[in-house]
């Protein structure tokens, strides 16, 4: 007990700090994906937040090697997204009434903000479309520029299945955009 | 053959994306310049990957946790950090790190996977029953070390999501589910989120009552999984603390080390990138269709075009990875595509007149540095100079459009919009009302930043009028007025306050900006021109460190009509991104001062801009003819896009433009081939509130119809110009529209303008860091 009370004043600063700097490497890309993941930005900030608090309870200094922290972070943030979409879909289920109002899966439009760019509209409806591994592969490779191989240690797949997936989605992506495209334009 | 092709295709996205072994991708180029087929399927396979990875990354998302969620965050870190680390945790961690490995990707071998846990579990127990301090102080190591052993066999790997098998949440840590419900009935998912919540409220209460909990932690975690624990054991160790200092293994930066690992990733990316879009555009002839139209076939062949995008690789890969020193997280790089005129004939663009990215770019190539590709805005390369439009008499724009071949685009059209502000003198204008804040931390204690604020405020009070009137304020740890609103004919009491500045603390920039709108605010001048002056490095490190956080706060003055200038400082560590997105939404304009002739320039040659702003919230709408373009893409001006709705909305914010300052836009235009000679390429209009009398304004000019000329050689200088300053940038940031371009080119498109402009430094300048580029580039392997 003595030992705890004396060094209980300077770790919460190191701690604080140590996670500032996580934070601050990671905030914005992770934001970025969950939002790709989630229909709307509020629920994208929940998870990350989500994600951070359990980095927390690993204690400080925090246990991890810059790419190990970089995978989990990567992984339990799309958990905790995926955990929220479902939650969700559950929801949405037992309210039926309430179903309107939320969306209550990933494959209807969502209601981000939108953009100037005509097909970012279709890409999104497009990415909620491929499974769930599909996407998030597609969004660990192009849109967070990750390698296979550390993809491999996110998803917990050999690197000839991520390429795989990979271009089985991209594939698939190009035909749902343009069904989509050719749907809306007569 | 087509055993062969089938199996070329399998690879192809991995080969795109360079993830190839070099002995496959040899093969693969080797077949691609034979087969066309598949040659074929490359290349709508590269637009599209290309096209994928720009719409990605422009997905619409927040920046930023609320401020309240990054509290929680801290406190949880600092909660954590503050209790004592027992041996529970050890167990705990260990499971939690195999759990969450776990839990989500579930394979069939999951139930082997729970042995294994087992069996190290007991190993790990066994090890700290008999020697407990060398466990407590290994601990740490253990678990990184084989958390990635448990990650790989998952390799058999389940597409599905299976639900979990009652065995394997046995090994699910019961001392994490102490406080919870049964297991029954609840998702492993569940479980998960339970553990956050549980979290706080289990660590508090142990903090509470100490050896107990632990005691009981330890039997409880023995319970579960092996009954090895002895109460004797346990007493060992409460009188054994864990030692409170483990050595990180983490590197002894962390701040900077994921940071750096990222920018090497980007670097990566461009590299991987590798295609040249400009290419495709050319020879494919539809990029942007490329994506809704994958089967559409570009015209087969030609070997030098595999050839050719394969010479662009390596100059690619030139010395971009060198991350500065000190800096801050690096922002994704994006570009504006190649669009469909058919699908979006409106090209809308706010305004800027920033030029800070080119004379930070200056700073870095002249200290023999790569730039940051994200600080490269190619908007601001092309401002940067002054291309003598014609000004307007009494409009306040004049518009001034010319097309031709683009230089450096073979087979494209190039569109030059410049519009021009009218120029007022300082004479007879409305007097000035300035708020000068100045950032007097720690960090500014260097001649080139403290030093050359003085010499600029210096400079700007010998330009003054007497009858304007400045305040000075400071912030470092705390903001403060210095000198309340005193008319110019005191200059010499205003000269003592800006001597006595004295740098020390930390930077609360908040705090600064907010007592300058508020001093401003209670001073405003409905007849004056309001204007705030902040001069600072941008490293802001106390209250709220972002920008949109503190325009958040300080929006009400905003709206009220004051402006805000923003002049960066300082050789390295500069937050140009803070210091950009402040002038960008505060209505207001980012310089940067890296010399005194840029202080020169800024506060003696164009104070009349500074000072004078005619109108604001400037917007264009380049609206495009389907009938003679394309396609079409807009250099720069990434992060000044609008919608083609926003254009009309007077709420939407935008650009300021001050006297005579002018603005140049740039497209590159595909024309299709029997586009009829006399039909116009489209109009342009542009929209904004007149300063003086609050009134909207909106204008249309029609564009040329026909080509203006015909040869890259008769286009205006000015064009050629602001053409080899686009392209520089594009080359700077990485484009990959501008992979296929030279240093060496541009160099040579440069050198006649510089001829043209014989009495302009700055193009003179521009040849010269144009070969500074080169030479880092040749230097670099």
């Amino acid at each position: 007990m003595e030992t705890v009370n004396r060094t209980a004043h300077s770790r919460p600063d190191a701690a604080e700090a140590e996670m500032k700097a996580v934070m601050a490497a990671y905030e914005q890309p992770l934001l970025r994906y969950a939002a790709s993941i989630l229909p709307n930005p509020h629920a994208a900030k929940d998870a990350v937040q989500q994600a951070f608090i359990r980095l927390c309870a690993f204690g400080f200094p925090l246990p991890f090697d810059p790419p190990a922290l970089r995978a989990w972070l990567y992984r339990t943030t799309w958990n905790t997204a995926i955990d929220l979409l479902r939650a969700e879909k559950r929801r949405a289920v037992l309210h039926e009434k309430a179903a309107e109002m939320i969306r209550p899966s990933p494959s209807l439009p969502s209601p981000h903000p939108t953009s100037n760019d005509p097909r970012l509209e279709q890409l999104q409806p497009a990415l909620a479309r491929l499974s769930e591994p599909e996407r998030q592969i597609v969004l660990l490779r192009l849109q967070q520029n990750l390698s296979y191989k550390e993809i491999g240690t996110i998803t917990g797949r050999p690197i000839g299945s991520v390429g795989r997936l990979l271009h089985q989605a991209i594939q698939k992506l190009s035909r749902l955009v343009q069904s989509h495209s050719t749907e809306s334009s007569p | 053959m087509k055993r062969l092709c089938a199996c070329v295709q399998r690879h192809l996205t991995a080969h795109a994306l360079g993830e190839l072994s070099p002995g496959l991708s040899r093969i693969i180029r080797f077949h691609l310049t034979r087969c066309p087929t598949c040659r074929q399927k490359a290349e709508t396979l590269r637009t599209n990957l290309v096209l994928l990875q720009n719409n990605l990354g422009q997905i619409p998302a927040p920046t930023q946790l609320d401020p309240s969620q990054r509290r929680a965050v801290l406190e949880a870190a600092r909660f954590s950090a503050a209790r004592p680390l027992l041996f529970s945790d050890h167990v705990a961690r260990l499971l939690d790190r195999f759990s969450s490995a776990m839990i989500f990707t579930p394979s069939r071998y999951a139930p082997s996977l729970a042995s294994v846990a087992v069996i190290l579990l007991t190993v790990v127990l066994g090890f700290s029953l008999f020697l407990p301090s060398l466990s407590m102080s290994r601990g740490r190591v253990k678990v990184t070390d084989t958390i990635p052993e448990c990650s790989a066999p998952h390799e058999g790997d389940a597409l599905k999501l299976m639900p979990m098998a009652p065995e394997d949440r046995g090994i699910r840590p019961q001392t994490l589910q102490k406080e919870s419900q049964p297991l029954s009935g609840r998702s492993s998912h569940t479980d998960a989120e339970k553990d956050d919540r549980t979290f706080a409220h289990r660590y508090a209460k142990r903090a509470a009552e100490q050896p107990k909990t632990f005691a009981e932690e330890a039997g409880e975690a023995g319970n579960g999984t092996v009954g090895l624990m002895t109460a004797d054991s346990v007493e060992q160790m409460v009188l054994e603390p864990p030692p409170m200092r483990r050595p990180s293994p983490l590197s002894p930066t962390p701040s900077v080390s994921p940071h750096a690992h990222r920018k090497d990733l980007s670097g990566d990316r461009l590299r991987k990138t590798e295609v040249s879009s400009r290419e495709n555009t050319e020879k494919l002839g539809a990029p942007a269709s490329a994506l809704t139209l994958p089967s559409q076939a570009p015209p087969a062949d030609d070997e030098s075009r595999v050839s050719r995008s394969r010479k662009a690789a390596p100059r690619d890969l030139s010395s971009r990875r060198e991350p500065p020193a000190e800096e801050q997280p690096a922002a994704p790089v994006f570009f504006n595509p190649f669009v469909e005129t058919v699908r979006q004939p409106f090209s809308t663009f706010s305004i800027d007149v920033d030029t800070a990215s080119y004379t930070l770019t200056r700073l870095a190539l002249r200290n023999g540095q790569w730039p940051p590709p994200e600080s490269v805005r190619v908007e601001e390369f092309v401002n940067f100079f002054d291309y003598h439009y014609p000004a307007p008499l009494r409009d306040a724009f004049a518009i001034h459009a010319e097309c031709g071949p683009s230089p450096f685009g073979p087979g494209l059209r190039l569109l030059r919009i410049g519009v021009q502000a009218r120029r007022t003198g300082r004479e007879g204008n409305r007097r000035a009302l300035l708020t000068i804040l100045i950032d007097t931390s720690g960090s500014m204690a260097t001649p080139e930043r403290l030093g050359l604020v003085t010499h600029s405020l210096r400079l700007l009070l010998d330009q003054l009028h007497p009858a304007d009137r400045l305040a000075l304020l400071a912030f470092d740890s705390k903001a403060r007025l210095m000198l309340d609103y005193t008319p110019l004919s005191e200059k010499n009491k205003i000269l003592q306050v800006v001597e006595s500045l004295q740098p020390s603390g930390s930077t609360h920039m908040e705090a600064g900006l907010r007592l300058a709108f508020s001093t401003a605010r209670a001073a405003f001048d409905p007849a004056a021109s309001n204007r705030i002056l902040l001069f600072s490095d941008g490293a802001a490190n106390l209250g709220s460190t972002t920008a949109d956080e503190i325009l958040a706060l300080i929006a009400d003055s905003r709206r009220q009509g004051i402006f805000l200038s923003v002049y960066g400082v300082g050789r390295s560590g500069v937050h140009d991104q803070l210091l950009e997105q402040l002038a960008n939404k505060g209505d207001g304009s980012y310089a940067f001062l890296d010399s005194v002739e840029e202080a020169r320039r800024l506060f003696i040659d164009q104070l009349a801009a500074t000072l004078h702003t005619i109108a604001a919230d400037v917007k264009i709408q380049v609206e495009f003819n389907p009938e003679s373009v394309r396609l079409y893409r807009q250099l720069g001006y990434e992060n000044r896009q609008l919608t083609a709705e926003q254009f009309r909305d007077d709420h939407v914010d935008a650009g300021e433009v001050g006297a005579g300052q002018s603005v140049t836009a740039l497209y590159e235009l595909d024309f299709p081939p029997d586009a009829p000679a006399d039909a116009p390429i489209g109009t342009v209009r542009i929209r904004y509130r007149e300063v003086e009398s609050n009134r909207i304004v909106e204008s249309v000019v029609p564009l040329p119809s026909a080509l203006t000329t015909d040869r890259v050689n008769s286009l205006s200088p000015s064009t050629l110009l602001a053409a080899c300053a686009a392209e520089f940038a594009e080359i700077l940031r990485g484009s990959p529209f501008a992979s296929d371009g030279s240093l060496a080119e541009v160099t040579r498109q440069l050198q006649p303008v510089a001829a043209a402009f014989s009495l302009d430094p700055r193009v003179w300048e521009l040849l010269d860091l144009v070969e500074q580029a080169r030479s880092l580039q040749n230097r670099s392997p």
